[in-house]
């Protein structure tokens, strides 16, 4: 069975082992080969020293706490950087078509899957009519609503999922939804704010 | 070599009748888990490839398709190597004929009962271990029969010293073994459903020390094996270095077994244990490529055959892949790299390059090279086979290439925060259609990896098609008793080459030592647990509808594991704790985000939210890729089993008063009720109608167990 096996049977190296045709050479271990094995295992060792026996190197908690605080003081920061939110300035948002037409984009993208694609409400309540549950009918309270959420009730926070200034546009592109009478609108909820 | 003082001379034949039936089966089974794989692939890139069919959907579609590709294609491929080199390394048939056709018929009669049940959504949702507790005890029925005869024809071999093929092999019995009976442990609660007696994180360390190293003995030490017999036939030359063949073994089985953890970087898993996992694969660099070293220098001076001769192509193509592999295993399981890569796509990269490059070109290198033989007859085209090796190369890079792209790209995109210490892409469904057009790269990779091996399969029916009519057995004459090993003056190492039972041992004892130190301390689970931070565990509703998200096989696409990252952090909410899943069976911590994180998705949306996005998630998120659920408003909840579940679950540690146990069915009920009634609000509120019998149907169950996800933990 080992007619398809040619050896070279001069090579010194050549061990007098044989397997079904199968001949065996011995060269010694690579140096580099070796060499990779040997810098693995003492780096293995230092690794397991430096951050579990030795409690020298931060545990993934302690990471992460670390991490957490860097980026709670870019938003720290971020926050007082930002203007303050105005009804003057969201009113102004409103009559910028160009915010308004940014806002409907965005609006579309994020919540009309729970308030309608003309705010007519679906899951959430309608966005058209003059009540509201959570808020009190003015811009600033429909910015923080967006912004902060209404959790406990599945109204999501959209701060960090929705940029900033784009928020704004949101509130503003809802409010010029005022008074649209959709079809298909939801019932009234919450309380009703002239 | 042949021995002149061993007894009297013995001629006896070969079974090449079983090899031939592994061989075929082999072939089979690589198409079905082939075009399964481009299903999958095609459902990823265009969601309707499910046909709207709940046995397709890709939760049961995925598990199907790694099956069959590991157990029905490899494993056919491994057992058509090892009893067709066995036999000729050891000069002697297979001990057993009749223990050989148990052995290829009962593996058969597995793959088919798997093809059967996990489209049906009998699955325990453990990778590569899903097949439910009837398969898994004939699993290891068969696996015993397969040892049994393996070890006797060792026993009864007429070569005093084993090669290098047959230690590779032996580590692979012995191992697959314990890691396929300690990662079944169940307690069946139904003919096809179990519990676990692992939960939470012990499940979760149990099962990647299985899960890697179903890799590591089922993908990686048999195919050594196969290399190190059908490299140096193909080629005609001998194996580079013995001595290499010897410390690359040992260092091999001892320090694979440690690395199971690096699939559990940056999560709730112990910090000493992760760091196990890591430091373990980065030593197992230089072991693999002991492997790879041996099989590419075998070539030395023969390196024009790369050239000319198809099946060498694909031996050391496939070495030379198992070499890229296994750098970049290492690579992956630094932490740091980890945090990147892990749940995205270039760990599906990373593992194709492995299985369509290591194991599927090994496979057909030896099946070209081995089905001539068998058959007693010419190839019929070397020329198909280059053709085959060529367009299947090209598969395999647009696969790999696109794979890693769409990984790093959607890596980096979960990562990346703005000065304003925000998410830059919040929308985790941003960063999904981002990949998408990779995803088509990546089918058309598959598919033409699948045309290459359609070219073979024509190859090889035009080869037996040419075969002589006769068979003629290939026969063997060594003496009956070979020297025995430990008294030929042989010394070290050379000597345990001829002891079968203490070589087997010395096996055994390689793989025990890193499993038991690993696994043991988190069975004392106490130690790691916050007493203050304990949780409340599943109400019967809750638990109803988390069998049905493990049945659906949800994990594939959403893990259950926010990790210790800050990005992780933000965009799902707190570090997910050991307590939170400490009585989940299975545990669901995941490996793969196609979809958003779940450990805390409980309360973030209405109920109704949660029923219409089952029903088509598309009408909720847009470019979403999930399959439609509308089936679970119509299939009913289980509710008369919750008693027999909570039974034992309660026995299982789970501390539920009896009261509950008793009643599990009707507090489950009740539970339905309250929230259908909840729901049925919703709907009329936002003008809907109402599905029928709500508060019977599966859809409750599930949105009960979703919308508790992350609110265990609360006051």
């Amino acid at each position: 069975m080992n007619d398809d096996n040619k050896t070279t049977p001069s090579d010194p190296l050549l061990l007098n082992h044989e397997y079904d045709g199968i001949r065996e050479l011995d060269y010694p271990l690579p140096g580099w080969w070796l060499t990779t094995f040997f810098i693995t295992i003492i780096f293995g060792i230092i690794y397991w020293i430096h951050y579990d026996l030795s409690g020298a190197g931060p545990t993934l908690s302690q990471e992460l706490e670390k991490d957490m605080a860097q980026i709670e003081s870019l938003r720290n920061k971020a926050a007082a950087d930002a203007p303050q939110v105005t009804e003057e300035a969201l009113a102004a948002l409103v009559q910028n078509s160009d915010a308004v037409t940014k806002g409907q984009a965005e609006y579309m993208a994020k919540c009309a899957a729970c308030h309608g694609n003309a705010g007519e409400g679906l899951i959430g309540p309608n966005l058209t009519d003059k009540y509201w549950k959570n808020t009190d009918g003015t811009l600033v309270g429909m910015h923080k609503i967006v912004v902060h959420g209404v959790v406990e009730k599945g109204m999501p926070a959209w701060k960090g999922l929705i940029p900033d200034n784009l928020i704004k546009n949101v509130a503003a592109y809802i409010h010029s939804l005022q008074g649209s009478n959709p079809p298909n609108a939801k019932g009234a909820e919450g309380t009703l704010y002239e | 070599m042949s021995e002149a003082t061993g007894g009297p001379l013995l001629n006896e034949t070969y079974d090449d009748k079983i090899v031939k039936a592994f061989t075929l089966a082999t072939l089979v089974f690589g198409l079905v888990a082939f075009i399964v794989g481009l299903l999958a692939a095609l459902q990823l890139a265009y969601w309707p490839f499910n046909f709207n069919l709940e046995w397709l959907t890709f939760g049961r579609i995925r598990p199907l398709h790694t099956n069959a590709a590991i157990f029905a294609f490899a494993g056919n491929a491994i057992f058509a190597g090892i009893y067709h080199s066995s036999q000729r390394l050891l000069k002697t048939r297979m001990f057993n004929d009749t223990l050989s056709w148990a052995h290829f018929w009962g593996w058969q009669a597995i793959i088919l009962a798997a093809a059967i049940s996990l489209p049906l959504g009998f699955s325990q949702s453990k990778e590569y271990a899903e097949l439910e507790w009837p398969i898994d005890i004939a699993i290891t029925v068969v696996w015993v029969i397969f040892a049994v005869n393996f070890f006797g024809t060792l026993i009864r071999r007429r070569e005093k010293h084993m090669y290098v093929a047959i230690w590779f092999y032996i580590a692979t019995i012995i191992t697959v073994a314990v890691l396929h009976i300690f990662n079944s442990l169940e307690v069946p609660v139904g003919m096809m459903q179990s519990y676990p007696v692992w939960a939470g994180i012990q499940d979760a360390l149990v099962q990647w020390w299985y899960g890697h190293n179903a890799v590591a003995f089922f993908l990686t030490t048999p195919f050594l094996g196969l290399m190190y017999y059908y490299v140096p036939k193909a080629s005609g030359r001998p194996i580079y270095s013995y001595r290499l063949s010897i410390i690359h073994f040992w260092a091999l089985v001892f320090i694979y077994i440690w690395a199971g953890p690096h699939h559990l970087l940056n999560t709730a898993l112990p910090d000493w244990a992760q760091t196990l996992g890591m430091v373990f694969s980065l030593m197992l660099w230089a072991p693999s490529w002991g492997g790879m070293i041996n099989g590419l220098l075998t070539l030395r001076g023969a390196w024009h055959l790369l050239r000319t001769d198809p099946i060498v192509k694909f031996l050391i193509t496939a070495v030379t892949f198992y070499g890229m592999s296994t750098f970049e295993g290492p690579l992956l399981s630094i932490k740091s790299v980890s945090s990147l890569a892990h749940y995205t796509d270039w760990i599906i990269g990373h593992v194709h390059g492995g299985a369509l490059g290591w194991n599927g070109f090994l496979t057909f290198g030896m099946l070209y090279f081995l089905i001539p033989k068998l058959w007693n007859t010419k190839l019929y085209s070397m020329k198909l086979a280059t053709t085959h090796f060529w367009i299947g190369l090209t598969g395999i890079l647009l696969y790999y290439i696109s794979m890693m792209a769409s990984g790093l790209t959607q890596g980096l995109m979960w990562q990346a925060i703005n000065d304003k210490g925000q998410l830059i892409y919040p929308d985790f469904v941003q960063t999904v259609t981002e990949i998408v057009p990779l995803y088509w790269v990546r089918a058309a990779g598959g598919l033409l990896f699948i045309a290459g091996f359609l070219i073979m399969l024509y190859n090889v029916y035009m080869t037996i098609q040419s075969a002589p009519a006769e068979e003629k057995a290939e026969a063997v004459t060594a003496p009956v008793h070979p020297k025995d090993g430990r008294h030929t003056g042989d010394g070290g190492h050379r000597k345990l080459e001829g002891m079968v039972i203490t070589f087997s041992i010395l096996s055994f004892l390689a793989i025990a030592v890193g499993s038991v130190i690993e696994i043991y301390p988190t069975l004392s689970l106490h130690k790691y647990i916050d007493k203050n931070a304990m949780v409340e565990p599943w109400t019967p509703l809750e638990q109803a509808g988390r069998d049905i998200y493990v049945k659906e096989g949800c994990y594939v696409c959403h893990s259950q594991m926010i990790r210790k990252l800050p990005f992780d952090v933000i965009r799902f909410g707190e570090a997910s704790t050991i307590e939170e899943s400490i009585y989940n069976r299975p545990f669901q911590w995941g490996s793969k985000r196609t979809g958003p994180d779940l450990a805390r998705v409980g309360g973030k949306y209405p109920h109704l939210w949660h029923l219409r996005h089952m029903n088509n998630p598309r009408d909720l998120v847009e470019a979403s890729l999930m399959p439609r659920y509308p089936w679970l408003e119509k299939k009913k909840i289980d509710f008369y089993s919750l008693r027999r579940k909570f039974s034992v679950m309660q026995s299982l540690g789970v501390p539920y008063g009896d009261e509950t146990v008793a009643n599990a069915d009707k507090i489950a009920e009740e539970e339905a009720i309250t929230l259908a009634a909840e729901l049925t609000k919703e709907i009329q509120a936002a003008g809907g109608s109402v599905p029928e019998n709500l508060e019977r149907t599966q859809i409750t169950a599930l949105i009960a167990y979703l919308q508790a996800l992350g609110q265990k933990g609360k006051k």
